[in-house]
C-alpha cells in the first residue's frame, strides 16, 4: 500500500466524520453548531489538500505490508471480548482475551501472560468491586464474587 | 525564617510515619502511572478518603507524592511501551525511539533526572515565590485562557515540520473531538449520539490511549516481526551521566519554569506545559540536534519530564492562593489534606497551611533518592522494554528502597 493510497483512506475517513457529525449538528443550537461547522470544513479542505501534496510529492514512498487476516482475526477477537464481557462477566473475559492476545501479538509468553494476569485480575477486583463498589460485569461469576 | 519554616517541612516529613506514607503514596502512584489509562487523579481520587483520617502533613505528603510519583511513572509506559501513562505524551516522540535504538536505560536516566529537577525547582518556586505568582494567576481571565489557548494552536506549526497541513488536519481532528459533550455556552450535549458516557466529552486519557496505543497494538498485527527486534534487554545504563545531563541542563531549566508558569494557570496543566516545553526545546536546541527530534533527542525527554513534574509546583500556589484547582488531579490532594478541616483559601488557617506547603517541600528533598535508587535497583540488563507487567515491577522495588530507608 502507497503513501497515496493510506492518506486516501485516511482523508476518506475523516472526511465521512466530518459529514456524519455535520448532519448532528443540525439538531443543535445556532451557538453550538457554529464553531463545528468550521471544523468541518477545515477538515475537508486539509484532507483534499493532504492528498493534493502527496500526489505531487510522488507516492514512491511504500507503506508496511498489511496482514489482511492477522487484522481480520484480532478485529474478531476485540469483537467477541467487547460483546461477551458482560454476559460472561469481566473477570472470566479479560484474562482470556489477553492471554489469547499476547500469545497472537507474541508480546510475552503464555507463562508470564497467565502471571500477569492473575495479578491484574486480582488488582481489578480488589480495586474495582471490592473498594471502590463499581458496578463491574460479574456474568457467571455473579454467585461467586458478587456476593 | 524562611529556613526555619523549610526545617519544620522537613522534620515533619521525615518523620517515620510521613515516610510511611510518602512510600504507599510513591508505590501505588508508580505503579497507577506506568499502567496506561490510569492517571494521577484517578490514584488521588482512591486515596482521599484515606487521609481524611490523617492529620494534615501526613495527609498532603501522601497525596503529593503520589501526584509526582505518577507524573514520573508515566513516562515509564511512554518509553519502553510507546504509551504515555500521564499527559506528558511529547516524552513519546524521543523516549520510544531512543529505547527502539537500544538506549532505553538512557531515556530512562535523562527523563528521570529531568523529572527530579523538575520537581525540585517547582518546590522551590512554591516556597518562595507562590504568593506572588499566586496574584499573577488571579489576572488571568477569559482572555489570557484564550491566548493560552491560541499558543497552544500555534505549536503544531512548530511539530509538524514535515508537513503543515497534516499538523493542522492533526489539530482540527483534535478541536472537533473536544467538542464532542455539553457545549459550554448553551448547556446542550453535543455529538454525544445518545450515550450518557459522552456527555463529559472523550477523555484526555482515552484520547491518548486511542493515538498512541492502538497504533502500538496495530504495528504489532500488521507485521508481527516488527517489534521483535525492538524488544530486548535494556544493555546500557540507568544511570544518570553528568556529561549528558550537563548539556540538558539549561533545557531542563527552561523547562521547568515553563512548568511552573502553566501550572499556575488555572485550567492548565502538565499536559499543555510538556507541549510548550518540548516546543521550546526544539526551538533553542543546538542545529545539530534539531532533526533528531522525533527520533531519540535527548532534549525531546527533558523538556517534557521537567515541564510536567514542574507542574506540581504551580498547582497548590494557585490552590493554596487563590482558593482554585488548576486541574482536578491537585484540587484533589489540596482538597484531601484540608477538606476535612480546612478550606484551602487565603484566610484558611495559616499554620497549617504553611506547614502543608512546606511539607511538599521537603517532598523535593526526598526525589534525591529517585536518582540513586533508580540506578541501584536497576542495572543495565535488568529491564526489557515492551513488557507492561515490568513496569510495574519497578513500583514494588521502589517501595522496597523507601521501607529500608524508612527503617
Amino acid at each position: 500500500m502507497t503513501a497515496l493510497h493510506k492518506e486516501s483512506l485516511f482523508a476518506l475517513f475523516v472526511s465521512a466524520l466530518g459529514v456524519l457529525f455535520w448532519v448532528q449538528t443540525s439538531t443543535l443550537t445556532d451557538s453550538a453548531a457554529m464553531f463545528p461547522r468550521l471544523l468541518i470544513v477545515m477538515i475537508i479542505l486539509l484532507s483534499a489538500g493532504m492528498l493534493l501534496q502527496t500526489a505531487r510529492r510522488g507516492c514512491t514512498i511504500e507503506g508496511l505490508p498489511v496482514n489482511i487476516p492477522r487484522i481480520a482475526a484480532y478485529l474478531a477477537l476485540l469483537l467477541a471480548y467487547v460483546f461477551c464481557a458482560e454476559p460472561v462477566g469481566y473477570f472470566i473475559v479479560t484474562p482470556v482475551f489477553i492471554v489469547v492476545a499476547s500469545a497472537f501479538l507474541r508480546a510475552m509468553s503464555l507463562k508470564g501472560a497467565l502471571i500477569a494476569n492473575l495479578g491484574f485480575s486480582l488488582f481489578i477486583y480488589a480495586l474495582f468491586v471490592v473498594f471502590l463498589h463499581l458496578p463491574v460485569p460479574l456474568g457467571l461469576l455473579e454467585n461467586v464474587l458478587g456476593g | 525564617m524562611i529556613w526555619d519554616n523549610v526545617l519544620l517541612g522537613l522534620s515533619h516529613v521525615l518523620l517515620p510515619i510521613n515516610l510511611l506514607a510518602i512510600a504507599a503514596g510513591t508505590i501505588i502512584s508508580l505503579l497507577v502511572g506506568a499502567i496506561p489509562g490510569l492517571s494521577a487523579t484517578m490514584a488521588i481520587a482512591i486515596l482521599v478518603p484515606i487521609t481524611f483520617a490523617m492529620p494534615p502533613e501526613t495527609g498532603i505528603s501522601m497525596l503529593a507524592a503520589l501526584y509526582m510519583a505518577a507524573m514520573y511513572g508515566g513516562s515509564i509506559a511512554a518509553i519502553l511501551v510507546r504509551t504515555p501513562g500521564t499527559p506528558a505524551a511529547a516524552t513519546v516522540l524521543d523516549g520510544y525511539p531512543m529505547a527502539a535504538k537500544g538506549e532505553a536505560g538512557r531515556a530512562l536516566s535523562i527523563s528521570l533526572t529531568a523529572s527530579f529537577v523538575g520537581g525540585v525547582i517547582s518546590s522551590v518556586v512554591l516556597l518562595t515565590l507562590a504568593p506572588l505568582l499566586g496574584r499573577v494567576a488571579i489576572e488571568f481571565g477569559p482572555v489570557e485562557l484564550a491566548s493560552v489557548a491560541v499558543l497552544g494552536m500555534t505549536i503544531i506549526a512548530s511539530l509538524s515540520q514535515e508537513s503543515t497541513i497534516k499538523g493542522l488536519l492533526a489539530g482540527c481532528l483534535g478541536l472537533l473531538l473536544s467538542t464532542i459533550g455539553m457545549d459550554p455556552i448553551s448547556g446542550s450535549p453535543r455529538f454525544t449520539f445518545g450515550m450518557i458516557e459522552l456527555f463529559s466529552g472523550v477523555s484526555f486519557t482515552v484520547a491518548l490511549i486511542g493515538l498512541f496505543s492502538i497504533p502500538q497494538v496495530l504495528r504489532l498485527i500488521e507485521n508481527d516481526l516488527l517489534d521483535q527486534a525492538q524488544r530486548g534487554h535494556i544493555d546500557d545504563s540507568v544511570m544518570p551521566r553528568w556529561k549528558e545531563i550537563r548539556k540538558l541542563m539549561p533545557t531542563i531549566v527552561r523547562s521547568s519554569g515553563i512548568g511552573v508558569f502553566t501550572g499556575l494557570i488555572p485550567g492548565t496543566g502538565g499536559d499543555t506545559a510538556c507541549w510548550f516545553a518540548y516546543n521550546e526545546a526544539k526551538r533553542f536546541a543546538p542545529e545539530s540536534e534539531k532533526p533528531l527530534f522525533g527520533s531519540g533527542s535527548p532534549y525531546g525527554i527533558a523538556a517534557p519530564e521537567s515541564a510536567n513534574n514542574a507542574v506540581v509546583g504551580g498547582g497548590p500556589g494557585t490552590h493554596h492562593f487563590i482558593g482554585y484547582p488548576r486541574q482536578f488531579g491537585y484540587g484533589n490532594p489540596a482538597g484531601g489534606a484540608y477538606g476535612p478541616r480546612h478550606h484551602a483559601r487565603p484566610h484558611a488557617d495559616d499554620r497549617i497551611r504553611r506547614r502543608c506547603l512546606y511539607a511538599v517541600v521537603g517532598l523535593a528533598g526526598l526525589q534525591f533518592f529517585h536518582v540513586w535508587h533508580r540506578a541501584w535497583l536497576h542495572p543495565p540488563g535488568s529491564l526489557r522494554h515492551a513488557h507492561p507487567k515490568q513496569t510495574a515491577g519497578c513500583g514494588y522495588f521502589r517501595f522496597q528502597h523507601y521501607w529500608c530507608f524508612c527503617h
